[in-house]
């Protein structure tokens, strides 16, 4: 479905990607594991069309999508939910939903904010309410459900554990299993390996803009290196 | 506040501006009155951009000027009726908008900032150099007022401070009523969400640039509108008063009045023609009370008159429903 190969990036003199290969195959969920600056970020907007690639290609089900415009890539059904949950504060819980739309024409948005409602019955109640006066893991669920507006094929959730208690990290956890279990296609950039790795199909392991592992959730659990590395036993 | 109470006070608000030209009895205050409806197309046009996607543009006067001098000159070389010269002279503006904007809309914050207060600097060298054309800083004289129309047996004129008043007042009244549509249009959302992350908007598929340029666009357009309207008003150009002091009146209007609302921008436009008049007490003194206050307002108003008003207003609204709420009777 995504197939990235040989991707170079970076910013400015300073590249962070030097050469990354992976792929994301229909209704997997692949995970990008990585401590801080391993390149894990700039890798996702790439993707997204928000910074441009320096030299290799990406595919999305079969089109080259490294020179096409980020708005474009979103209508061709790749949505990325950011890091640090960036709502927008100042307009209503229901106006973030409806921005997550906002590109799409069809007559079933009513039905589609009725079912994330159902999926995330915290939100319903708040619909009128100013999003930047929710706490950080209804922001989170917002933003979750914000990106799902659109109707992804492929749902890019970066750090979506970031700043959050643990408890709230589980329900976050759930609720991307749910959206795997509904067929969405995810690819997901974590910090909190053990948790990326327990809901990830396959991962590669970054570090300093190379892949330098990769193989099923599983497998690399139980990793020495990783175990060790990312998940501190 | 109520449906029927909101609809009350824009009725009276209407009727008061209407009958604002037989109410006041000193000409200067209708000069000043039509200055600061013209300044409110200005103000309306600078909020689309500032207050609503966030972006300062330092360029209103120079747009301003454009649509003034497009009117003066169609007018009076090109001998073209002045309705029409009128008409044209925010598309002219709009134009150089779109042009302009396409480019400079790509940086940022503080950038585009300085991006746009480079084309008002432009704008107003080229004006004063070029002189065969506009007159350079002598300016142009003999700016005719528009002519006076025929509504069913009703002669309208405008060669008076009265009919002009009540043209520029439609124009206040049509570009706040065009903000109206924009803010709780599709556009408008997009606009205000672009003010608190355009990064996301962008994430979200929404092609962010586009409905800038369109908020900077139709700014260029009111604010050809303002200078058109000013130009046939005063009767002379010349381009001292469309420098950037100007376009920092149009912002210190929409951060005064409150930015990103429909009323503030009008409040805001009111203050900034009449409050240096006022201040005319002060003498020597008046353009440093001016700068005071401004300063003051800015600290203890950072929102803007508008908003803060209404928040009040909002509270004295929930304080007199409490106390007028029937008390459950204490006796049993």
């Amino acid at each position: 479905m995504l197939t990235v190969r040989e991707l170079r990036a970076g910013y400015g003199n300073v590249d962070v990607l030097h050469g990354i290969s992976f792929d994301v195959r229909p209704a997997e969920c692949v995970a990008l594991v990585g401590a801080n600056g391993a390149g894990k970020s700039t890798a996702l907007r790439c993707v997204c069309g928000l910074v441009r690639a320096r030299a290799g290609s990406i595919e999305f089900e079969g089109a080259r999508i490294d020179h096409v415009p980020g708005h474009r890539i979103v209508r061709r059904g790749i949505t990325m939910c950011p890091e640090g949950r960036q709502v927008f504060a100042d307009m209503s819980v229901l106006e973030n939903l409806r921005m997550g739309g906002h590109m799409r024409r069809d007559r079933d948005q009513r039905r589609d904010l009725e079912a994330l409602f159902d999926m995330f019955p915290a939100l319903r109640p708040r619909a009128r309410q100013r999003a930047g006066t929710l706490s950080g893991g209804e922001q989170e669920m917002l933003a979750i459900a914000r990106a799902l507006m659109s109707r992804p094929k492929l749902c890019i959730f970066d750090e979506p554990s970031l700043g959050l208690a643990p408890k709230i990290v589980d329900e976050v956890e759930r609720t991307l299993a749910r959206i795997k279990a509904n067929g969405t296609t995810v690819l997901l950039v974590e910090q909190n390996a053990s948790m990326a790795l327990r809901l990830a199909d396959r991962a590669y392991v970054l570090e300093a803009g190379n892949i330098v592992l990769e193989g099923s959730g599983q497998e690399l659990q139980t990793h020495p290196e990783v175990s060790k590395a990312y998940l501190g036993y | 506040m109520s449906r029927a109470l909101r609809v009350g006070i824009g009725a009276a608000v209407a009727l008061a501006a209407l009958a604002l030209p037989h109410a006041l009895t000193v000409p200067y205050f209708l000069h000043l009155t039509i200055l600061a409806c013209i300044w409110t197309v200005l103000a309306q046009g600078q909020n689309l951009v500032q207050g609503f996607s966030g972006y300062v543009s330092i360029a209103a006067g120079g747009f301003m000027a454009i649509g003034a001098y497009a009117s003066a000159l169609l007018s009076v070389k090109g001998g073209w009726p002045v309705w029409t010269s009128m008409a044209l002279a925010p598309f002219v503006a709009a134009a150089l908008a779109l042009v302009v904007g396409y480019p400079s809309l790509r940086v940022k914050g503080h950038y585009f900032a300085i991006v746009t207060l480079a084309y008002n600097l432009v704008i107003v060298t080229v004006l004063n150099n070029y002189e065969s054309f506009t007159g350079g800083e002598a300016g142009m004289p003999n700016i005719q007022r528009p002519a006076a129309l025929v509504l069913g047996g009703l002669q309208l004129s405008f060669a008076g401070r009265e009919g002009y008043y009540y043209l520029v007042l439609l124009a206040a009244a049509a570009a706040t009523a065009g903000g109206a549509l924009v803010l709780h249009s599709r556009v408008g959302r997009v606009l205000i969400a672009i003010r608190q992350n355009e990064m996301v908007v962008d994430a979200l598929g929404v092609a962010a640039w586009r409905y800038k340029l369109f908020a900077f666009v139709a700014s260029g357009f009111l604010a050809g509108l303002a200078g058109a309207l000013y130009a046939h008003f005063i009767g002379f150009l010349n381009p001292e008063p469309f420098g950037t002091d100007q376009s920092m009146n149009a912002i210190l209007a929409v951060t005064l009045g409150g930015s990103g609302t429909l009323l503030g921008p009008i409040v805001g436009a009111f203050l900034v023609v009449t409050l240096p008049e006022y201040l005319r007490v002060a003498d020597t003194y008046r353009l440093v009370v001016y700068g005071l206050l401004l300063v003051l307002a800015t600290i203890f108003m950072p929102r803007g008159i508008v908003p803060m008003v209404s928040r009040g207003f909002r509270g004295m609204a929930t304080r007199l429903a409490a106390a007028l709420r029937p008390r459950p009777d204490p006796t049993p």
